[in-house]
């Protein structure tokens, strides 16, 4: 008899008694599921009718007593919240914002709450391993083999040498964010071939940052809560929980700012702000050309600001004048009106703000992506929002000591300038060596401009590159994959050999709030628990690898414990202060706003002469997006992301699995719905040029008829993530791939990856 | 109660953080969610509203499934901070009755625990030491709000006054009269699926009479309340052997 069958057996007595007491009583009960006499009951006279076991009212704590504190700060998005882990025997217990950071203020997103289970996660890497299966892709068992490190560093090595001296350094990749050792290493090999995920993320955005502020600091922060007039295109951080995005709304709207949100579809940014103005997908240009007409013609310019600190606004004025709001009208599919009535509110209701955050707004969406990020500074630029209360602000993130000054390097070789996805073609943004998701995979499968054998990759996943099945098949191509990472992704199982990295809650280090810092700010890592597994830091990977491959002496006498301590004695703190502060180093000062610009002119040019001297148009001008509606592939494709993942890393998490509800859908206006015989919950094929995925339908309001809407980072075919294997699909597979010419036709300064800029036809499964 | 949590549903982005936080304290199972967010669409395009609900144990005055629990496994806390509604997973019988009695359709059966009901349980052991509760603590937008009652009531009612004067005028804040957790909310209750205000006691009279078609009936026929309670326990092993199959 199960525990559950005693209990029942136990309580049907009780009850029963208890119900013959009651009718024995004449009690009427309104509730009398218990006050009814069952004819199969025989009362035993002997038994007392108090038997009914007494319940136990203790309530039951789940805590635990604290045994220590550690610091650490958020690893899973750029924001790096810093953390507060309270430890019980040993063990990763609770996660809290931390209180004194200006990023966190107490709190975190979703995401930084459900790390204690990615950190104790059974299916994350624990040792180094080879692969024994030479067939490669998904559905095959790479049959691992677990190695010690130096056979790791051996073999990689010895693959890596080999290509060098078979095809030059060049035919090795690194595929990884930007990391001092990783950058070291590939400079002493020679190979101009780093490439990180930019250009499907903000590319756009920074290269017109960069022409007309002439700073290098990060465009992303945004003092969104003091705002008073929020006009968003599709800037959608609190419906994707980015915690200090989230709040600071939060607290806008709370204050009574006014907010237009403009987007095909209705997120709960929109929603919370009030009006909703779904414009056509890819024609938010055309009402940002419309508003600077209106805003110049009618004078409603910020004058002081204007005529301080940008120039040229005759030039910005000539450019316009065709861009009426009629003309706008008929490409957006937004009143004339509500535009006017829009431009008006927006340069006279101070402080306004056009808030934009990477793949929000003005990231690299469409072939016209980067005119519309260059119109969100010249609006912000009109009515005096950058750089000031309520506006755009330039990050003060405290500088610090670099890695070169700290360890001055050997000299390095010589390095070819042909990189393998043709980065170093586009002027303004090639110098940053952000590289290009978007135009690498057919430059291996072409082996154009040359044949690349190998790569190093670390954490970057196979889901995250554009058409990502044709991504495999260029994985496929080279001789030698090695990895870095802590789950078996699926760029892990493309992998010939294995580097299992700690989780950063395992990690030391430093954050310097380059999202969210009104005064300088560092936060304090430190490992909040002994490494779970046989796992080694990047930057020791890094080292292990360049001993074994010979290039030992760009690392003599690194080390990150000496680089923390050159960089907090530079800031006038120590590890000891640090902690007794809470982990957070401050240097608060009032915020001044910025008064002069690192432009050829010293302003903000709402003329650009740096896009002019890079050969780009140095004004807004119209130009639709890439590809429009056919009879083939008749809507419009949009990508959003939940608040409960961060692209495709968090899906073996089943915390936010149950929260967000295991599968992405393909939301559909219900009109469209009906003209395709869907139904909700029905499934769907939708398939583009490139590709196709098989989805369940969500059918509801709040999207344009014209347009569907697949949420980013499910699809997962690796094996080894057990929660996130098959779990929904992958809308990046359908996202074409770009050869390096149509990416240089585009006229891009930002060479963004157009990762919205293709139609779908929609079909019952 | 003196204690409440005042959830503002107007500043609520329904990013889950609540729910995940009070699912890794709790360690409850896969399937179990002790607080989650439901989303509400109304109207149609392009004239649309989007709403979330906190959906979660509203901790009534008086509770149907306390009152309709055939075991009594159902409480009220006692004390100065007490007055949240727990159970007792030692007696719960898994029988469900729970389920259809409450007007907000709260209580989960959790297969990997006996069946045992699982609910939010106001955080009682920390707020009856004069703690907060998890998901305040967690919420990034500051739109759960824990504290004294009657504090959380003024509170509430001036942001009402605030969305009303701005044009808001369904707006209200719901339980004040009934539950331990306050909404704020600025649609009519039904939009978020949340029973009409006042319905504690003829509610849990109607929801009873509904789960178990006529009172009256049942007892004058006897037996036939044991039966009901009988099939729906037979019903939910069944729903579980199938899952683990």
């Amino acid at each position: 008899m199960s525990k559950k069958e005693e209990k029942w057996k136990l309580s049907r007595r009780a009850f029963l008694l208890a119900s013959g007491a009651a009718v024995t009583a004449g009690a009427a009960s309104n509730f009398l599921i218990a006050g009814c006499q069952p004819e199969e009951v025989e009362r035993d006279p002997d038994d007392p009718v108090d038997e009914q076991p007494e319940i136990d009212k203790t309530l039951v704590s789940v805590e635990p007593e604290i045994t220590d504190t550690k610091f650490n700060f958020c690893g899973i998005c750029s924001a790096n919240c810093a953390m507060i882990v309270d430890i019980a025997d040993d063990k990763a217990w609770r996660i809290r914002g931390n209180p004194d950071d200006q990023v966190a203020e107490g709190h975190l997103c979703v995401k930084g709450y459900s790390a204690l289970k990615d950190l104790y996660d059974p299916d994350r890497l624990k040792h180094p391993m080879k692969r024994t299966n030479p067939e490669k892709g998904p559905g095959v068992d790479p049959e691992w083999v677990k190695i010690d490190w130096d056979e790791a560093f051996e073999l990689a090595a010895n693959a890596y040498n080999e290509a060098i001296e078979e095809h030059g350094p060049q035919s090795l990749a690194f595929i990884s964010r930007g990391h001092d050792w990783m950058n070291r290493l590939q400079r002493a090999i020679g190979t101009p071939n780093h490439i990180q995920h930019h250009s499907t993320c903000f590319t756009t955005y920074t290269a017109v940052w960069r022409a007309a502020m002439g700073t290098g600091n990060r465009p992303f922060m945004l003092d969104v809560g003091r705002a008073k007039y929020i006009l968003s295109f599709g800037w959608d951080q609190p419906s994707k929980a980015k915690n200090m995005s989230a709040r600071e709304y939060v607290k806008a709207v709370e204050n009574g700012a006014k907010v237009v949100y403009v987007d095909p579809r209705l997120t709960i940014t929109g929603a919370l702000g009030g009006e909703w103005i779904p414009i056509k997908p890819g024609t938010d240009l055309a009402f940002m050309l419309a508003m600077i007409r209106i805003i110049v013609n009618e004078e409603l310019y910020d004058k002081d600001y204007v005529d301080n600190y940008t120039s040229g606004l005759e030039q910005l004025a000539a450019a316009v004048q065709d861009y009426t709001p009629e003309w706008a009208a008929e490409i957006t599919e937004v009143d004339a009106d509500v535009i006017e009535r829009v431009a008006r509110e927006f340069a006279t209701t101070k402080p306004a703000l056009i808030p934009n955050h990477k793949r929000d707004a003005g990231g690299p969406n469409y072939a016209n992506s980067w005119r519309v990020a260059f119109c969100i500074n010249i609006l912000n630029a009109l009515v005096g929002s950058i750089d000031r209360e309520g506006g755009q602000i330039i990050g003060r993130t405290p500088s610090m000591v670099s890695f070169d000054d700290a360890f001055p390097p050997p000299d390095y070789p010589e390095m070819p300038d042909a990189r393998i996805d043709g980065f170093e073609k586009h002027p303004i943004i090639g110098p940053t060596r952000r590289g290009d998701f978007s135009t690498i995979t057919e430059a291996i499968l072409d082996e154009e401009p040359y044949p690349l054998k190998a790569a190093f990759i670390r954490k970057h996943n196979v889901l995250a590159f554009p058409n990502a099945p044709r991504f495999v098949e260029a994985l496929q191509k080279l001789d030698f994959v090695a990895v870095c990472d802590v789950w078996p992704s699926e760029m892990v199982q493309m992998a010939d050999v294995v580097f299992p990295e700690p989780y950063y809650l395992e990690s030391s280090g430093f954050g310097n709030r380059v999202y969210h810092a009104f005064y300088p700010q560092i936060a304090l890592r430190e490992p909040v628990i002994d490494p779970l597994y046989d796992t080694r830091g990047y930057g020791g990977i890094i080292t292990g690898l360049a001993q074994a491959m010979g290039y030992g002496e760009y690392f003599e006498g690194v080390s990150s414990g000496e680089l923390n301590e050159q960089r907090l004695e530079a800031l006038g703190t120590s590890m000891e202060e640090l902690k007794q502060n809470n982990g957070i180093w401050s240097d608060e000062r009032p915020f001044e706003g910025r008064t002069e610009w690192d432009t050829p002119s010293n302003k903000i040019e709402l003329y650009s002469t740096v896009l002019e001297e890079n050969g780009y148009d140095p004004l807004p001008h119209w130009q639709p997006k890439k590809e429009m509606p056919t009879d083939e592939y008749p809507y419009y494709m949009i990508i959003s992301r939940p608040p409960m993942h961060k692209m495709s890393q968090t899906q073996n998490n089943e915390l936010m699995m149950q929260a967000y509800g295991e599968e992405n859908s393909v939301m559909l206006n219900s009109a469209t719905a009906a003209d395709l015989g869907v139904e909700d919950g029905d499934e769907v094929i939708v398939e583009s040029r490139a590709n196709q995925v098989t989805l369940k339908a969500k059918v509801m309001e709040g999207i344009r008829p014209d347009t569907v809407c697949i949420e980013h980072g499910f699809g997962h075919w690796s094996r080894e993530l057990t929660i996130a294997f098959n779990k929904g699909a992958n809308e990046g597979d359908l996202i074409p791939t770009m050869p390096i010419d149509e990416m240089l036709a585009a006229g891009d300064p930002g060479a963004g990856s157009q990762m919205q800029d293709f139609c779908v036809n929609v079909y019952k499964a | 109660m003196n204690k409440a949590m005042l959830i503002d549903q107007t500043k609520c982005i329904g990013c889950g953080a609540c729910t995940v936080e009070c699912k890794a304290k709790y360690e409850a199972s896969y399937s179990i969610l002790r607080t989650k967010m439901l989303g509400y669409e109304t109207g149609s395009f392009p004239d649309v509203k989007l709403r979330y609900k906190k959906h979660a144990c509203m901790h009534c005055f008086v509770a149907a499934c306390e009152e309709i629990c055939p075991v009594d496994a159902i409480f009220h806390v006692e004390g100065e901070n007490g007055g949240m509604v727990e159970v007792d997973k030692e007696t719960c019988i898994g029988c469900g009755a729970c389920i259809d009695a409450c007007p907000f359709t709260v209580p989960q059966l959790d297969p990997e625990d006996d069946d045992n009901m699982e609910k939010c349980s106001f955080c009682a052991f920390r707020v009856v030491e004069g703690a907060s509760t998890y998901c305040a603590e967690a919420c990034p937008v500051g739109a759960i709000d824990f504290g004294e009652r009657e504090e959380l009531i003024s509170k509430g009612e001036e942001r009402v006054a605030v969305l009303r004067e701005a044009g808001k005028d369904k707006a209200s804040l719901y339980g004040t009269d009934d539950t331990g957790v306050l909404l704020l909310i600025d649609e009519d209750p039904e939009e978020y699926e949340l029973a009409p205000e006042g319905f504690t006691l003829s509610r849990v009279g109607w929801r009873a009479l509904n789960a178990y078609g006529g009172l009256a009936l049942a007892a004058a026929l006897g037996g036939y309340g044991y039966k009901v309670v009988r099939e729906r326990w037979e019903e939910n092993k069944e729903k579980e052997s199938s899952t683990k199959e």
